[in-house]
């Protein structure tokens, strides 16, 4: 058995690894609370082998999102009085460029609007992970990762496109 | 590879464009399908679009997050990592090369201890300029064990067609080095020297060395023998634009980085 060495953890993985889940929820603070939890699973049920504990953060950091996905849905369908889904924008500032906040908020709807899945792909494609270790993310084979990440990603650039964002 | 033919070659799909740009084609794979891309103008254009898609969603998430608060940290580890403890080792095959798009985009970052940036006054008059980074802090994992080194440090920056060679030729304080270069453009980099535990990532659209201290290192970088422009920007701005065809090589410059003029 190996020693977790959370500090060094967290000094090296930290950064990206709150970047990813603020992509991945448009959330900061949930992010935030996302990542503990990951660390405090790897305390509590670390992985039987460490030769890839970057990868192990993020997978648990994920799915840690989906559960709280999953129960938001569920609440909100107990919700049924309620007109839409709560925006969890913050106010505009009102010196900042409108036409620059549209397009942020474009980009944002555009992001939530893909699958949970296909978000995922994209988002630890970003931060540099392998097709290997997306595939063991998400459980599925590697020849597939390529083919998901080019479908996300036509998906987003003409959604955003339609959104009257592009020139 | 599937659907439709350009002669007897079946088209390339669109995940293995995908494998192909992220370098997850194995050497065979890439040295076919950079053949086909060269022959096939209908898989060179996904290819591209793909390649413009994947910038346009890297971009974006990028504007997403300055509007965030800022990270207090600096970004340390990310992407792939490769140890380099040799003189000279590959990232990636140069036979990848062939599938490199005609353009490329180039952002060359220099984070070094306490030094960080270039300046340049045109490609004849390349000269440098050290400017302090105001706000890098360095952590307490990020201080090398050993006392970091206040002296001198030269970049020399030696354009050679489609490659460069930076060399360090005195020893420097630890730092990152970043390429970033356009998704279809693929680059191969090694180093050279006395490098000691350098760590090499390879990014989704890019190289990215993190020096060790005491570091002697050069790093040689190789570009498509198609590219015709490269742009270096430090921290946004553009600060040179290379017109490299047109360019007599070989063409050196000394890059002065002095670890000692802190504002």
């Amino acid at each position: 058995m190996y020693a977790v060495d959370l500090n060094a953890l967290y000094l090296e993985h930290n950064e990206a690894l709150t970047r990813y889940l603020t992509r991945l929820t448009g959330d900061r603070d949930g992010a935030a609370d996302a990542a503990q939890e990951a660390y405090s699973r790897l305390l509590s049920h670390p992985p039987a082998r460490d030769d890839n504990l970057r990868a192990w953060l993020f997978t648990v950091a994920t799915n840690v999102v989906r559960d709280g996905w999953k129960k938001q849905q569920t609440a909100l369908r107990l919700v049924q009085n309620q007109d839409g889904v709560p925006s969890p924008a913050t106010p505009a500032d009102p010196h900042d460029n409108v036409e620059r906040l549209e397009r942020l908020q474009a980009v944002r709807e555009v992001l939530d609007r893909l699958s949970a899945r296909d978000k995922t792909v994209l988002l630890m494609r970003e931060e540099g992970f392998s097709h290997k270790e997306i595939a063991a993310a998400i459980d599925t084979t590697t020849k597939s990762v390529g083919t998901m990440i080019a479908r996300a990603l036509r998906k987003f650039a003409k959604e955003l496109e339609a959104a009257g964002t592009l020139t | 590879m599937t659907g439709s033919k350009i002669g007897r070659e079946p088209h390339i799909d669109e995940g293995d464009l995908i494998r192909l740009l992220d370098g997850e084609c194995s050497s065979e794979e890439s040295q076919r399908f950079g053949a086909h891309i060269d022959a096939c103008p209908e898989c060179r254009s996904n290819a591209e679009s793909l390649r413009k898609a994947s910038e346009l969603f890297s971009n974006s998430l990028l504007e997403l997050d300055s509007d965030a608060p800022a990270t207090p940290k600096r970004e340390l580890t990310f992407g792939k990592r490769i140890k380099r403890d040799r003189a000279w080792l590959s990232v990636v095959s140069p036979r990848v090369l062939r599938a490199a798009a005609a353009l490329a985009l180039m952002v060359l970052v220099f984070t070094a201890t306490p030094a960080r940036a270039w300046l340049v006054q045109g490609w004849r008059s390349l000269k440098s300029l050290v400017v302090s980074d105001p706000v890098y802090q360095p952590e307490a994992s990020d201080v090398p064990e050993d006392p970091p080194l206040d002296m001198s440090s030269v970049l020399r920056f030696t354009p050679r067609g489609a490659e460069f060679r930076l060399e360090f030729t005195e020893y420097q304080t630890r730092g990152l080095l970043t390429l970033l270069i356009d998704s279809t453009t693929y680059a191969s980099a090694g180093t050279i020297g006395q490098d000691v535990g350098e760590e090499m990532i390879l990014l989704p659209n890019g190289l990215r060395v993190r020096n060790s201290s005491s570091s002697l290192t050069s790093y040689e970088v190789n570009l498509p023998l198609t590219l015709s422009l490269v742009e270096v920007s430090v921290a946004g701005n553009t600060i040179l634009r290379l017109d490299v065809q047109s360019q007599p090589t070989p063409l050196s410059r000394e890059l002065s980085l002095t670890a000692g003029n802190r504002n």
